[in-house]
């Protein structure tokens, strides 16, 4: 029988999670060992956000415990399609998250937070990619960012770094 | 990726109090840490780019982990041997070093890519220094240039030797720049290196990697054209790349060696090749031979390579009606899965075309019968 625990979003909705799904968390991981994580364990994540980290939590999990259960023989075609598999659940994944920005960047301070590197690592390169090859109009739109800077201050900052606004 | 300290010590969740107002500024909830890691991932000019969105973002990009000085397309027509002007150079040479004096912290990647020689030593020297003194992972020298090469300094590794930074090289290309074996020796023993290339030295003559403390992983040596010898024993090498003029080669304990890339002129006489591969690489799964002549590949008749899985082969468009000798090939290497052929013109890739041809799994049908 798999250990569960029961995770406590801030705003008090309860998720059952498996030991080794949630274990992914190095926080967490660490408020297990150290005995803390008797009952609900508390986190400051809403419960919106704390879904989508279960769910890349999950979709991580399958991926190793199947790897560990294979044998060689026909592992690498395995592997092959596994890989496709992952592929098109990450492209999902990202295009929800862009469709929600405000997810996508509460999942980041979540992923910070529990100490998730891979997803943060994944959700780095992909507001990277979202914001690489934009002109800083654009992505100020993009991320409701607020010019503070006056025009001269601007283009001040513009002159000085000269060789980062040629094409 | 290594962990940055903290930039600033916020409690990100503060503020995740009013996470109903998405009005708000989106990104001005993530703390410093976590924008220099997504502003890592742009290019530099994209990165620099980033101070002018805000005040808050004016210097955040000057943390970035990511230095690569790539000059874009002009690049492309120095190699096509289009030079370019000092003054060309001279700026290039100037946003290095400006880019540097204004940047913080420390580096994962360090990539200088443009047409600069031995005239420019003393800066290429300092830019050495100062990536290694900010704890650089990777390390690339590119250097495309007709006059003089530049000579990595001897006496570098004396200084090098005494910083802490030197601890944290992983990964080291020299591309176009004089070296010696006892200057990379220097590399492979007092850095924790994984990967090494070097590519056009032509003071390296003779290198050394043997030692059951150096944890390299990847080795690759071309168009050194006074390369003599190259002795490897190295218990955690798994790749190796070599394309050169005929060399000694002395290889042993390479349990982990299952990736080789062998390549060389025309002139290589039959029988110098494949038996030697063969004798030392009986482990080999993946080989690509970067050969054109075709008398290497008949070299296949005399002996096989019995776990190799994956081969790629160089065909020039002048030789593709004679691939009959592809059959004593696939006859020698009973587990193969894949063979790659490589069209080349005499001078270049035909527009980086690969022809791919996935061959059945088991078992191979015998070529003999079927031709």
């Amino acid at each position: 029988m798999a250990i569960m625990y029961a995770l406590k979003s801030s705003d008090n909705e309860i998720f059952e999670v498996e030991q080794k799904v949630i274990e992914q968390s190095e926080t967490i991981k660490k408020m297990i060992e150290d005995g803390a994580a008797t009952g609900e364990i508390p986190l400051q994540v809403s419960s919106k956000t704390l879904a989508k980290v279960l769910e890349w939590c999950k979709q991580r999990q399958h991926k190793t415990v199947e790897n560990e259960n294979d044998d060689n023989k026909g592992k690498r075609k395995k592997e092959r399609d596994e890989d496709d598999d992952i592929k098109e659940w990450e492209n999902k994944f990202s295009d929800e998250l862009k469709a929600d920005k405000d997810v996508l960047f509460d999942l980041l301070l979540a992923s910070n937070y529990l100490d998730l590197p891979a997803l943060l690592s994944f959700l780095c390169q992909l507001v990277a990619d979202m914001v690489a090859g934009k002109m800083p109009e654009e992505i100020r739109r993009m991320f409701n960012i607020e010019n503070d800077f006056t025009p001269e201050e601007e283009k001040a900052i513009t002159a000085e770094h000269g060789w980062a606004f040629q094409p | 990726m290594m962990k940055r300290p903290r930039l600033i010590s916020a409690n990100p969740y503060e503020k995740d109090v009013k996470q109903d107002e998405n009005l708000g500024d989106l990104v001005g909830r993530l703390p410093d840490d976590i924008l220099v890691n997504i502003i890592s991932r742009l290019t530099l000019k994209e990165a620099a780019r980033t101070s002018v969105l805000s005040s808050r973002w004016k210097y955040l990009w000057t943390f970035t982990s990511s230095l690569k000085f790539d000059p874009g397309r002009s690049i492309l027509r120095y190699t096509l041997g289009m030079n370019p002007s000092e003054e060309e150079r001279s700026k290039y040479i100037n946003w290095v070093n400006k880019v540097l004096e204004s940047h913080r912290g420390s580096i994962n990647e360090f990539k200088v890519i443009f047409d600069l020689g031995d005239a420019h030593a003393s800066s290429i020297t300092n830019w050495i220094y100062t990536a290694i003194s900010k704890r650089v992972q990777s390390l690339a020298l590119y250097f495309i240039h007709l006059g003089p090469t530049y000579t990595f300094p001897q006496e570098c590794c004396n200084i090098l030797k005494n910083q802490c930074g030197i601890k944290s090289l992983r990964y080291l290309c020299f591309y176009g720049v004089n070296v010696t074996g006892e200057i990379l020796e220097f590399f492979i023993y007092n850095c924790p290196l994984d990967g090494l290339y070097v590519v056009w030295s032509s003071t390296l003559s003779s290198l050394k990697v043997v030692g059951s403390s150096t944890q390299l992983k990847y080795l690759g040596i071309n168009y050194c054209r006074n390369l003599k010898e190259v002795k490897i024993s190295a218990p955690n090498l798994l790749f190796f790349d070599y394309t050169g003029p005929k060399i000694k080669l002395h290889v042993e304990n390479v349990p982990q060696l299952f990736d080789v890339t062998i390549g060389g002129s025309d002139r290589v006489e039959p029988g110098q090749v494949i038996s030697p591969i063969v004798s030392y690489f009986p482990q080999l799964k993946n080989l690509d031979l970067r050969f054109y002549a075709d008398e290497v590949y008949k070299q296949f008749k005399n002996c096989g390579l019995p776990k190799l899985r994956h081969l790629t082969l160089q065909v020039l468009p002048c030789t593709h009606k004679r691939l009959f000798w592809l059959a004593s090939i696939l006859n020698k290497c009973p587990i193969l899965e894949k063979l790659t052929l490589k069209l080349h013109s005499q001078f270049f890739v035909v527009g980086g075309r690969v022809i791919q041809h996935k061959i059945c799994r088991f078992p191979l049908p015998n070529p003999q019968s079927s031709s």
